[in-house]
């Protein structure tokens, strides 16, 4: 329970922190680019899951996107 | 052109004309099928897994398509085929002397040499896995991402449902991610569930088992934060907790039990051999940490990824994955390299002694993917486009496990053989969207 | 005579159609954008650049709004935000447009009207107002987007 209470205090902290970091909606280009998206390639993603999850102990951790154009 | 213009004005008309007198409803319901169909892009993948020295071998052909609407929503489908063949360590230790195991169904038995680590080649199954995402806006910032999926084998079937929300803010440098999912699993194994703790029997004997099912559900969140950190630099950071409750055994794998000086086998009730079937807590909860960022250098990229797990179980692993990505005009080339070790469970024994029979309950697993184990992979992808614009490409990896191959506590014969059975596999995987 | 003027007419009416069949819309780039050109004109300035993938999507019916207002007095400007004009001009033969471009590669306009997303499109009336600001371009909204058009040109004076 402490683990959780220290992971939710630093996600807080961490989101006030970042509305310094960052770029202008133009200057996205080299972030728009296919192998800069935070999973590019999904179905490699999927096959190396299955085959580390059938054997090791551990599975996923990986998760949903973000980044990229921003636009729309 | 005008003359073209006018014709098409009038064939519009009568168009119109006829939807009235049919029903326009005809009309236009044969307009949306037509659009509907049109516009997916589609993967289709085959990968290839094979490990040494007479084990696992997989073909896993993939068909995935998705279509982006109109108002920017995302339907998406996957199709998995997964075609097993060859042996697994059943969790037994080598021995100097011939093992005899029976099969899970309880008909047949297989032997394993001495020195050799022993196998269940029983399993040729297949696994038909089906899932459907669809992915839609909530506002300009939020998005929602639904998802489902199927998959069924021989002796497992597996249904579960998931719900993410994303919501982009900062001028959308960043983006929360906060996502459930449910899993409900159905295990049959053959011949029926094994009495955990329960001894291995011959074939012509009663065998230890229960019910013919049992079942188990899983709960999970996954949260996260993405950030843009400059033009060239991207993160991220996840969170993830998942409870698991009901059956956790491994029906088809044992423990050998040794004897206290000599380290060799112990006769059995009806084997040479006494092997105990595995068990395991009814409750699991996995905690995981992850973080990834990714760089521009140029026309290339670079991605790194680090992943702690911890749970109840008293297993705690860290994932390291480099991968390097060299951009061509017209092909990449992208080299990869992944390094994770895990520590044992709590209830992890490579063998136990005779002594320890009676008071080793409740829980004891031999099962090699709950040890202490470390594996390293390398790997290496090519893409490229074809002639007509789609894109290929190539993946050949090389995952090396091992574990401690000379325990400390390993007793007499057993410091003769590896106590870890080595794993070296070879994966290749070929990719064409269109 | 009266079939010496049917057949000029013809000829005519033929080589109009050829040039309407096989001519693709000629890039022009703006030097500057001067809002004072445009008065009692609707000008639609929008934002775009080569690596935005709702852009793409856009061109198709930012060329078919220019080509059905234009003698309303609409007036589009891709104003493109490639640091390099050479990323925008090879983009341009694969996606063509026909409306007017300017090349902005120090994002000078982009700041000047606080972009907040890309594409981006500022409407502006006859008056030179700016009159109203779309952020990102979903096809599922294309007649939302041309009824503000269509709303601003119904102000201007030849079109009452």
């Amino acid at each position: 329970m402490k683990t959780v209470y220290i992971a939710l205090l630093s996600g807080s902290l961490l989101m006030s922190g970042c509305s310094s970091l960052g770029v202008q909606p133009w200057e996205r280009d080299l972030l728009a680019r296919d192998d800069m998206a935070v999973d590019n390639a999904p179905l490699d993603s999927a096959f190396d899951d299955h085959i580390y999850f059938s054997k090791e102990a551990s599975s996923g951790g990986q998760g949903f996107s973000g980044g990229g154009c921003g636009c729309n | 052109m005008q003359k073209m213009n006018k014709h098409k004005n009038i064939r519009q008309l009568l168009k119109t004309a006829t939807g009235c007198l049919l029903g326009a409803a005809a009309t236009v319901q044969a307009d949306a099928e037509e659009v509907f169909f049109s516009g997916w892009e589609t993967d289709i993948a085959v990968l290839a897994y094979s490990e040494s020295d007479d084990r696992v071998s997989a073909y896993e052909p993939v068909i995935k398509t998705q279509k982006t609407f109109a108002d920017d929503s995302v339907l998406g489908f996957k199709l998995v085929l997964d075609a097993l063949t060859g042996a697994s360590p059943n969790g037994a230790t080598p021995s100097d002397q011939v093992q005899t195991f029976t099969r899970p169904s309880g008909n047949g038995s297989y032997q394993t040499q001495s020195g050799e680590t022993p196998l269940d080649d029983t399993f040729h199954d297949t696994r038909v896995s089906f899932s459907a995402n669809y992915q839609h806006d909530l506002g300009r910032l939020d998005k929602m991402i639904w998802g489902g999926n199927l998959s069924k084998e021989f002796d497992f079937f597996s249904t579960g449902l998931s719900a993410t929300y994303l919501h982009d803010f900062n001028n959308r440098n960043s983006t929360f991610s906060f996502g459930l999912s449910g899993e409900y699993d159905l295990i049959e194994p053959v011949g029926g569930i094994a009495t955990p703790l329960a001894q291995m029997q011959a074939t012509d004997q009663l065998q230890p088992k229960g019910e013919s099912s049992d079942t188990r559900f899983m709960g999970e969140v996954l949260t996260g934060l993405t950030q843009v950190i400059d033009r060239q630099t991207i993160m991220q950071l996840n969170y993830g907790y998942a409870q698991s409750s009901g059956y956790h055994n491994d029906p088809y794998k044992v423990t050998s039990v040794v004897d206290d000086s000599s380290g060799a086998l112990v006769s059995g009730e009806s084997l040479p051999g006494t092997y105990l079937y595995d068990s395991r807590p009814d409750k699991r909860i996995k905690h995981s940490l992850y973080g990834k960022v990714k760089h521009a250098f140029g026309a290339d990229s670079a991605d790194f990824s680090y992943r702690y797990m911890w749970d109840d179980w008293g297993v705690n692993s860290h994932t390291f994955n480099l991968a390097y990505r060299k951009n061509f005009t017209n092909w990449y080339l992208q080299p990869t390299i992944r390094y994770y070790m895990q520590s044992e469970a709590d209830f992890y024994r490579h063998s136990i002694r005779e002594s320890e029979v009676a008071y080793i309950a409740p829980y004891l697993t031999s099962d090699y993917r709950l040890a202490e184990m470390w594996a390293s992979t390398l790997g290496i992808k090519i893409g490229f486009k074809t002639a007509n614009g789609n894109k290929n490409s190539i993946r050949l990896q090389y995952y090396h496990q091992d574990g401690d191959k000379n325990p400390s506590d390993a007793i007499g014969i057993q410091k003769n053989y590896d106590m870890y059975p080595t794993l070296d596999a070879f994966v290749i995987q070929y990719n064409y969207s269109f | 005579m009266m079939k010496r003027t049917i057949q000029l007419l013809a000829v005519i009416m033929m080589f109009f159609a050829t040039l309407q069949v096989n001519a693709q819309p000629v890039p022009q780039w703006l030097d500057k954008v001067d809002m004072t050109q445009y008065q009692n004109k609707v000008v639609y300035l929008d934002f775009w650049a080569s690596w935005c993938g709702p852009c793409r999507k856009s061109f198709p019916w930012l060329n078919s709004m220019q080509e059905k207002y234009a003698d309303k007095g609409f007036v589009v400007i891709g104003v493109n935000l490639d640091r390099d004009i050479n990323t925008a001009k090879q983009f341009i033969k694969n996606v063509p447009a026909n409306f007017l471009l300017y090349s902005d590669p120090g994002s000078e306009l982009a700041k000047k009207y606080k972009l907040v997303g890309m594409p981006s499109s500022y409407i502006f009336s006859a008056s030179g107002e700016l009159s109203e600001r779309h952020v990102g371009f979903k096809k599922s909204k294309v007649e939302l987007y041309e009824a503000s058009i269509v709303k601003l040109l119904n102000q201007l004076p030849e079109n009452k």
